[in-house]
């Protein structure tokens, strides 16, 4: 099974990600608890923020719901969870506040679906999580909303699946360029030397640069100083830099200013928080590779596998086990499905 | 006349004071932010609080980790006023807020179970009533659970309608499995949650075998895939049909009990909001006295004589950027009574201070807080105002403007038994006219029942009868002479070492002042000291 090839590796909590809509997205996230079910693993089941996805992709079916059965926990919205119609006991509030209400923990006691709409952002659900792992659950599985939230609930658990569909671009090569830069920002590996990830963490509030000389110096440079010119980038201890950790986004606006500066290191390591926090386009990576510059992340995420759903909602549905195989190929050896039709790719 | 208005709170920085007690609770952040400090005429709840406030200081220097358990329960406590209030409006609540009340009853329990414990029970003015009926009505066939689910022991029709809902969903579920069981077998996966298999063509084996499945229909071949759907007979349908009404009457069941409940919560708000407020006021009470523990405040003692002591107190904000340079802070001592108070002494040598200490200490006190002292006695004061030195234009008024607008209000009210801080009173204009109105304000201050405090240089303010003076030790001159070659390099350093920052009772008529060597020591241009020191010979001779 789908489940069975994930936990493999011990791994209690996963987050289901979505490259655009309609990648089947919240299909993957039914059979993933569908499968913990028939295991019988204790499931606790929440979302970052609430799905804004219509209807779904495979059936057109009205807005699809999570399923969900007796025994399961959630962590869901107050007026989601008292207007569904399930019976459930309520086990407890977390603190964390959505626009539908605090997500409150309850044990479902009956059948039937429901919408979820957890905690908005990346401290409430690691809140969240925190609180689940004080009650003997065995999976938590985390439907991420599709938009960059959706990448974030993947920091805050053990590991991610990601939905790629035909949705993202009808052009094969089109599709499997976006999902090789998809990739190899979401797989950036993590900084090596815990000590120096640690003082990455320890940044200062107002600062955008840390940047770890040779000689083993640590200069913080504070926002406004680094978009000024003439700031630390022009200065010589620049020059000496072994390691730049860009605090908040690393944009190609913030990388061009580094790139352009005077006193610019010949080889360093590039870091950024997490793959979250990096929006570089193809070309920046392109470039960083092509200049030696390493590109690292202070904390890295890890995904388990890659699912596939054919549907376009302008062509129609793709060939099925072309894209599989297509798809497959790209991300291998991350394992790829096509759930609906129980396929894994199998490489030649 | 409002106990402390905005610049006498800012004057005497006791808003960061007051931002340094933070209670763990909403609770607690509401009667923190409700808290006003108490008057003249409520001395005995004042006396009874700051009791309240010494034993759990106490408590907390004894053993700084005794109320961990206390804050982790207030930490988890949520404000049900408005629940309370809907359910007393009968606005039907819902299984989260009947959570929260049965929540509510629990952590109360609790708490009253740690404060016996910690031997702590009078930390609140009245004993929590904990609502043993309503705890038992909330945990109806739920055993010892802090969680709460509307039981089918609340209702014998809700248990009736539940157990047939139960069976139809087992029957349906069996159904599924035992055609799910099949579709496993030929091909090792599980239905969707819609029911649903898909194959590719490419399985043309899989598809046969589903096809021999009786429970599968196929609902969907194109030329890739092959979809086939858990049948539903007759028998089937109706059951989903049934299940649903099994559902809604399980639902009308539920908002009936729901309604039922509501309305015991309603019968009972008034004593579940007393709950709120008695959690509330131990939460700020805990919060002022980790705050009070961490300053090693003492409790004020309050007596019935107008007059002020003050042993060794300190201004917490100036005593903190002291130690952090690495000086000794010098505390204030003081006694001060109804009538007019003169503060003299040399630049640099802590009048501001000493005053600012008086009305911080009297401000915390009344806000019923443990002070920063050795002791601390005092008649509460009906009003402080503080009116500081070194302001520059504030609303387009000048300095001079804002402190005769200042004196005008204090004047007005100085029959109360307030207390009034003046910094450098009438030192904004020239000398000669700011004497005299001095002078004049002074005299008038003089028989008032409030206890006036003034800084001033003017000599002629020590001479006025009937005025109480204090004045400040000063630098140590031979000390001064033998590190004077210190004073280029590390000038304001040794002064401040130099200083003794204490007060005395001034010799009277004698204002003091070390200006000239303050001047000479920070390293003024000798050729000006030189010629100061003339122009005082001259003036000493004429």
């Amino acid at each position: 099974m789908f489940l069975a090839e994930i936990l493999k590796n011990r791994f209690q909590s996963v987050a289901i990600i979505g490259m655009a809509k309609n990648t089947g997205k919240t299909y993957t996230f039914n059979q993933l608890v569908m499968e913990g079910r028939k295991l019988g693993l204790q499931l606790a089941l929440t979302s970052i923020g609430l799905d804004g996805e219509e209807r779904d992709s495979l059936y057109l079916h009205k807005k699809p719901r999570i399923m969900v059965y007796p025994g399961m926990i959630t962590a869901n919205a107050k007026a989601l969870l008292v207007s569904s119609g399930l019976d459930y006991e309520v086990l407890g509030a977390t603190g964390v506040g959505t626009p539908l209400g605090e997500v409150v923990l309850s044990r479902i006691l009956s059948a039937g679906r429901t919408i979820l709409a957890g905690p908005g952002s990346v401290q409430g659900l690691a809140a969240v999580k925190r609180r689940l792992e004080a009650m003997d659950v065995d999976l938590l599985l985390v439907d991420g909303a599709v938009d960059r939230r959706s990448f974030s609930a993947s920091v805050v658990t053990d590991t991610a699946v990601l939905a790629v569909g035909a949705e993202v671009a009808w052009d094969r090569t089109l599709l499997l360029e976006k999902l090789r830069h998809y990739l190899a920002v979401l797989t950036l590996p993590g900084l090596t030397d815990p000590a120096v990830a640690q003082l990455c963490k320890e940044a200062p509030e107002d600062a955008k640069l840390m940047v770890l000389t040779a000689d083993g110096c640590a200069y913080s440079v504070r926002s406004e100083e680094f978009f000024q010119q003439g700031g630390f980038l022009d200065r010589p201890e620049f020059k000496n830099a072994k390691l730049v950790y860009v605090k908040g986004m690393l944009t190609d606006a913030v990388l061009t200013k580094i790139w352009g500066s005077a006193a610019r290191p010949a080889s360093f390591t590039l870091a950024a928080s997490d793959p979250t926090s990096v929006f570089l386009g193809p070309r920046s990576l392109a470039k960083l590779a092509a200049q030696g510059v390493a590109l690292r992340v202070v904390d890295s995420l890890h995904l388990s596998a890659v699912t596939v759903n054919p549907f376009n909602s302008r062509y129609g549905y793709a060939e099925p086990v072309q894209l599989l195989q297509d798809v497959g190929r790209a991300v291998y050896p991350l394992p790829c499905f096509d759930l609906r039709l129980g396929l894994r790719y199998q490489p030649e | 006349m409002q106990f402390l208005d905005v610049e006498t709170r800012r004057a005497l920085h006791f808003d960061g004071i007051w931002a340094r007690i933070n209670p763990v609770s909403p609770l607690g952040r509401a009667k923190k932010r409700q808290a006003e400090a108490f008057l003249p005429h409520q001395v005995g709840e004042l006396e009874d609080e700051l009791c309240r406030l010494e034993r759990a200081t106490a408590g907390l220097r004894g053993d700084p980790g005794a109320a961990d358990n206390l804050l982790y329960l207030l930490g988890s406590l949520v404000d049900l006023q408005t629940t309370l209030q809907r359910s007393q409006q009968g606005t039907t609540l819902d299984d989260t807020e009947f959570y929260e009340v049965k929540k509510l009853l629990i952590i109360a329990e609790k708490v009253a179970t740690e404060l016996e414990r910690l031997k702590w029970a009078e930390l609140l003015p009245h004993e929590l009533d904990l609502c043993p009926d309503l705890r038992v009505l909330l945990s109806r066939g739920q055993g010892n659970r802090e969680s709460f689910y509307l039981a089918d022991a609340y209702d014998d029709n809700l248990a009736a309608v539940r157990q047939k809902r139960l069976a139809v969903e087992e029957h349906l579920a069996e159904y599924r499995s035992a055609a799910e069981a099949k579709v496993t077998a030929s091909t090792g996966r599980i239905l969707s949650m819609e029911g649903e298999i898909a194959v590719s063509r490419r399985d043309m084996e899989v598809i046969t075998e589903l096809e021999a499945i009786a429970e599968l229909e196929k609902v969907q071949e194109s030329a890739e895939a092959v979809t086939f759907r858990l049948k539903e007979d007759q028998q089937l349908r109706e059951m989903r049909q049934h299940l649903g009404l099994l559902r809604a009457e399980e639902e009308a069941c539920k908002e009936r009990i729901k309604r039922d409940l509501t309305a015991s919560v309603g019968t009972y708000a008034p004593r579940l909001l007393r709950i709120l407020e008695l959690l509330g006021l131990l939460d700020f009470l805990l919060a002022k006295a980790r705050f009070c523990a961490e300053i090693k405040g003492v409790k004020p003692v309050l007596w019935a004589d107008p007059v002020l002591k003050i042993e060794q107190g300190r201004d917490l904000t100036v005593e903190d950027e002291v130690v952090k340079a690495g000086l000794n802070y010098s505390p204030v001592s003081l006694r001060l009574q109804p009538g007019v108070t003169l503060i003299s002494g040399p630049n640099m040598g802590g009048k501001t201070v000493s005053l600012k200490t008086v009305g911080l200490l009297t401000a915390m006190a009344q806000y019923g807080l443990l002070v920063p002292a050795v002791s601390f006695q005092l008649q509460p004061r009906s009003f402080i105002r503080a009116h500081l030195a070194g302001d520059g234009m504030v609303q387009g008024l000048s300095k001079f403007a804002r402190e005769m607008l200042f004196l005008r209000e204090a004047i007005n009210h100085s029959q109360e038994a307030g207390l009034i801080l003046i910094d450098e009173l009438a030192h904004g204009t020239n000398p000669a006219e700011g004497a005299a109105v001095a002078q004049a304000v002074v005299e008038r201050l003089l028989d008032q029942n409030a206890i006036t405090v003034i800084t001033t240089h003017f000599p002629s303010l020590a001479r006025v009868s009937g005025i109480c003076h204090y004045r400040v030790k000063g630098l140590n001159k031979e000390e001064l002479r033998r590190k004077v070659d210190l004073l280029s390099s590390q000038g304001i350093t040794v002064l401040q070492r130099l200083m003794d920052y204490r007060l005395e009772p001034a010799v009277p008529g004698d204002i003091g002042s070390d200006a000239v060597l303050v001047a000479e020591a920070i390293g003024l241009e000798p050729g000006i000291i030189a010629r100061v020191k003339d122009l005082q010979r001259r003036e000493t001779r004429g």
